[in-house]
């Protein structure tokens, strides 16, 4: 790890010199630094409280000792999605994750995310993922069924779609999604998790029209790369079961248009 | 700023240059390390249980592995479909379908492609140069799941006779240690089997207007439930079909007697 030793500037000094008078705890911060021709790891000594999270060291650092520090964030709230990075290597929303859950004493590493190009220091450009969503046609609903124009939905036939609400489009699932995190070519033609609950979503839409999502699914966003090895699921910071209610039913979707001949034998009984 | 310069060095696209691996700390490797470990044990455990063919039978239990026995000579027939001619183990018969079914269960398919190195843990670089999935063959071929639930669900309900003659001794009805274990393993079963994915797809996740599917809704409710434990099932009733065949076999071998908790007489 190339590791620049920081810490000889004014606004270290006397944070460390506040940290010991105050008993304050000081963490060892490792920050990635650079953009993309090449960059590494700065170590930084910040002095931190009980209760603060990562997103607020790294707003420390940037007011004590490295005003260039390049972070993006919006709510600090865990509800933009703005602020993912990694942490000691593990993809997570910086302003919910707290500095009590680390050892304290052993460094911390901060660095972007991984599978996207990066911008500056913690910023990268996921401007795929916009790319991805364009690409998916949206909601063409039925007419309405009565005469004052209004469409109506049960709560059963929605709630499915409603846990892919909750998506803040962190993208911090398809960061961590092997398919294109170690693959670079698989960008051509995977959509990724977050993708795919949104097809999921339209596709389980009691009022969707729109034919074939399951068969684009598999044959158009590249479904079928996508291994079940559940990693979207573990980091997704809103707890959507991206894999056993979304990428999973889709794969079953998929496969009951394309290959099965049960349920094909039903729809022809039914049709008659 | 952006300068014109520096819009040319991001519309490079290159991501952070970071060469580990992985920058994780904790213990990572462990889990596919354990999880692959235990699978290796089943595997070849279970194809020497299959294979020899004897000792899987003493009366009234008789060992998962070989249930429902469909051979002429089994050591207990529970359908006359194959005719004597068949001199080998009887396992081999339908072990097939268990196997296949555990083979492409979305369970199982995880832990052996993270043993695999596809990737062994999250935020781990994989050290296969390509990756194609399961858009190509052979992975592809984990589709047919459904077909093996559909057999599944058939031997699933066959284990519940097994499991009813267990407690039928020859001295009468009564219950041993051994139906205990048997019942054990035939609700972790069903339980694996209720919990399936293309279960749940089948019994009524193909439905996209479930107001208008009230039994298909309450079925796929009933799936629902225990599908986000499918996992831990599909540990426990792989533990639990060896351990009955484990026991069986040493009651047979006559190691020890099958300790009868209550004997009703004929
Ligand atoms: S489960 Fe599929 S989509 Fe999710 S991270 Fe793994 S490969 Fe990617
Ligand atoms: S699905 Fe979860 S992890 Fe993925 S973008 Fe949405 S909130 Fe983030
Ligand atoms: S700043 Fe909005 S999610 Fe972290
Ligand atoms: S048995 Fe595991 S998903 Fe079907």
């Amino acid at each position: 790890m190339t590791l620049i030793q920081k810490g000889s500037g004014l606004g270290q000094w006397s944070a460390e010199r506040k940290a010991e008078a105050t008993g304050q705890k000081v963490a060892t911060m490792r920050v990635w630094r650079g953009d993309a021709t090449g960059g590494r790891f700065e170590e930084f000594q910040v002095p931190y409280e009980d209760g603060e999270v990562v997103l607020d060291i790294l707003h420390r650092i940037q007011a004590t000792q490295a005003s260039d520090l390049a972070v993006r964030w919006n709510c600090k709230a865990g509800k933009c999605g703005s602020c993912s990075a990694e942490v000691n290597g593990k993809p997570r929303l910086t302003c919910m994750t707290r500095m009590s859950i680390f050892e304290s004493g052993d460094p911390i590493t901060v660095n972007p995310l991984r599978t996207f190009p990066v911008i500056k220091d913690l910023v990268t450009d996921v401007s795929f993922n916009y790319e991805v969503a364009a690409k998916i046609r949206p909601l063409k609903p039925v007419a309405p069924a009565g005469d004052d124009g209004h469409h109506r939905m049960f709560q059963e036939d929605v709630n499915r779609g409603q846990e892919f609400r909750k998506c803040i489009e962190c993208f911090l699932c398809q960061n961590v999604c092997h398919v294109i995190r170690d693959h670079e070519e698989n960008k051509q033609h995977f959509a990724g998790p977050r993708f795919f609950i949104r097809m999921a979503e339209l596709d389980m839409h009691p009022l969707d029209t729109e034919p074939n999502r399951a068969e684009r699914a598999q044959d158009d966003f590249g479904l079928g790369y996508c291994n079940i090895t559940k990693c979207c699921t573990d980091v997704c910071p809103e707890h959507i079961h991206i894999t056993d209610n979304g990428i999973i039913p889709m794969k079953e979707r998929a496969m009951s248009a394309k290959y099965d001949p049960i349920p094909w034998i039903i729809r022809k009984i039914r049709r008659r | 700023m952006l300068t014109e310069e520096r819009r040319g060095q991001v519309r490079t696209r290159a991501r952070a240059a970071i060469e580990q691996a992985t920058l994780r700390k904790d213990a990572w490797w462990a889990e596919p390390f354990v999880s692959m470990a235990v699978l290796g044990i089943f595997v070849v455990y279970a194809t020497w249980a299959a294979i020899i063919g004897t000792h899987y039978y003493s009366d009234p239990y008789i060992s998962p592995l070989y249930a429902p026995c469909i051979a002429d000579r089994c050591a207990h027939v529970s359908f006359h479909i194959i005719g004597s001619f068949w001199r080998w183990s009887p396992a081999l018969l339908i072990i097939l379908f268990p196997l296949g079914f555990r083979t492409t269960c979305y369970f199982y398919r995880r832990v052996y492609y993270r043993g695999m190195g596809m990737p062994s843990a999250c935020a781990v670089r994989e050290p296969w140069p390509r990756y194609l999935g399961e858009s190509k063959r052979p992975f592809i071929v984990m589709n047919i799941h459904r077909y093996f639930f559909y057999v599944a669900f058939i031997l699933a309900l066959l284990h519940w006779s097994d499991f009813v003659l267990s407690f039928h001794f020859k001295a009468g009805w009564g219950i041993g240690f051994g139906t205990l274990l048997m019942g054990l393993d035939t609700v972790l079963l069903s339980l694996y089997v209720l919990s399936c994915h293309a279960g749940r797809h089948f019994l009524g996740g193909h439905v996209d207007k479930f107001s208008q599917a009230p039994i298909r809704y309450r079925l796929w409710k009933l799936s629902s439930y225990f599908n986000p434990k499918h996992g831990p099932i599909a540990w426990a009733s792989l533990v639990s079909v060896m351990l009955v065949d484990i026991y069986v076999r040493l009651l047979s071998y006559g190691v020890f007697h099958d300790p009868h908790l209550i004997l009703l007489g004929k």
